[in-house]
């Protein structure tokens, strides 16, 4: 009995375990085989060794998608208007919401007086103002540099990023970026300054933008910004004033320029619409 | 007996120096010439006028009327009212003069609920103008910011105000105002200069 426990043991630690171990060996080989290529369905990954292996062996992701045998459908190409679908959409872009105007032209009308067009520039993505005025002598007098008559001129950049409903800068901070320019001004006293401005028409108020402090005598300029817009104002004048000066409105105007505006700009007060609460 | 001596005559001299304790002075009770000689004693030869006319203040702007509350609040047990705090800094200066105002607000109407932007304004009383400092927006908390930066000098205004306008506002003149605080004003030490100092008597005609 004994000795037939004996071999039994042997039997099972000499071919048994051998035979289940090299057994479980082969399953897994076998059970690994069909996986070992591609072993997953994850798209979703673009690094890593998944990502790597799935790049390897089966560089036409699309077939994955539509299948071996799909085409892309051959309508709606070169069409700006709503897609066969999705009547609500179409020309989507960061520009212009949804193309649904009553005309599909595909030809640029220009100035066309019957061209219709519902586009509003106050509903654009990009609120900007960007004018460029030139600057002229208010009182011309008769200056000579170096003998050569000269004219004292100007030239202010105004550009106006973003407005108080958060669009164009994403946060509703309008910046106004302001330039100026000034060559040939008359030369002034070491107790007299240059001061820019922005005038309106309707008020008479002047917003002031710095005082200019000639460079080379003759010519001055200025960089300013200011969180506010300034589409409302009509002129940019460039006044005279003392230095240092207790009185902080303008002076006597060297130069001025008009703001014209722009035929794209829509001249309604919006605020018409939409009072204080 | 001679010991004794001894010992009188060492104990002697070594008290000769107690003599001076009174008005000997260590080496550590003199100061180094760098120290500062503070009050009558201060010699300096600092004239303000060399420096540019700086003013820097910070002011509390509050509500120019009595505040109605409109509540405690969400668990808050203290009765809020729309504040600022504006800083102002000025340099006077002929070649390039600095100013800024930083304003930050708080418990001011929502822009939101108020369906309309703060506008920011420095006025002089004496000439009535108003210098615009820009529009900003107050978040919920009534929470809004403005930083305003110009080449300019700012002593002529006496009074910083926020007011209210509406979104968009084509109108420059300022609507209702929210909140106010006076500035108080410069006091520049300007000394007039002695003639006898000038290199160019004449120039003092300017002054």
């Amino acid at each position: 009995m004994i000795v037939a426990v004996s071999i039994l043991k042997r039997c099972i630690v000499r071919i048994v375990f051998p035979v289940l171990i090299i057994a479980l060996f082969l399953v897994s080989i076998v059970a690994a085989l069909p996986t070992f290529q591609v072993y997953d369905n994850n798209i979703d990954s673009y690094a890593g060794q998944i990502a790597r292996d799935r790049r390897i062996f089966d560089p036409y992701t699309r077939d994955r998608y539509f299948g071996a045998d799909y085409y892309r459908p051959y309508q709606n190409f070169g069409q700006k208007g709503p897609t066969n679908m999705l009547l609500n959409t179409g020309a989507k872009s960061a520009y212009s919401s949804v193309f649904n105007l009553d005309t599909n032209s595909m030809t640029n009308e220009g100035r066309n007086p019957g061209r219709i067009s519902n586009w509003d520039p106050k509903v654009r993505g990009y609120p900007r103002l960007d004018k460029s005025v030139s600057l002229l002598p208010y009182d011309p007098v008769e200056q000579s540099l170096a003998q050569t008559p000269v004219l004292a001129q100007g030239t202010a950049r105004l550009l106006s990023i973003g407005d108080v409903y958060g669009s164009g800068m994403d946060k509703p901070f309008p910046q106004t970026q302001i330039q100026i320019v000034l060559q040939n001004i008359p030369p002034s006293d070491d107790n007299e300054i240059y001061e820019a401005w922005l005038l309106d028409d309707e008020t008479g108020y002047a917003l002031n933008l710095g005082i200019m402090k000639p460079a080379a005598k003759t010519t001055a300029e200025l960089l300013f910004t200011i969180p506010r817009m300034v589409y409302m104002f009509e002129h940019v004048i460039i006044t005279k004033e003392p230095f240092p000066d207790e009185d902080p409105r303008p002076g006597e105007i060297i130069l001025a320029g008009n703001i014209d505006p722009a035929r794209s700009q829509l001249t309604i007060n919006p605020s018409y619409f939409e009072r204080l609460r | 007996m001679r010991k004794l001596l001894l010992t009188i005559a060492i104990v002697a001299l070594l008290s000769l120096s107690a003599i001076g304790l009174e008005t000997y002075k260590t080496p550590f009770d003199f100061p180094p010439h760098t120290a500062p000689r503070i009050g009558v004693q201060r010699v300096t030869n600092y004239d303000p006028r060399v420096n540019f006319q700086h003013m820097r203040v910070v002011v509390y702007l509050g509500p120019p009327g009595p505040v109605q509350f409109k509540g405690a609040g969400r668990g808050g047990s203290s009765a809020f009212y729309p504040r600022a705090t504006a800083e102002i800094q000025s340099t006077t200066w002929y070649g390039y003069p600095k100013s800024k105002v930083d304003i930050n607000t708080k418990d001011l109407t929502p822009s939101a609920d108020l369906h309309g932007v703060y506008e920011a304004w420095l006025v002089d009383l004496d000439t009535g103008y108003r210098n615009s400092l820009g529009t900003f927006t107050a978040a919920y908390g009534g929470v809004g910011e403005l930083q305003y930066d110009v080449n300019n000098y700012l002593d002529a205004y006496d009074i910083i105000e926020i007011t209210a306008e509406p979104y968009d506002d084509s109108d420059v003149l300022p609507g209702p105002v929210v909140l106010v605080a006076s500035i108080p004003s410069t006091n520049y030490f300007n000394p007039e200069p002695k003639s006898s100092k000038m290199v160019n008597p004449s120039a003092l005609s300017t002054y």
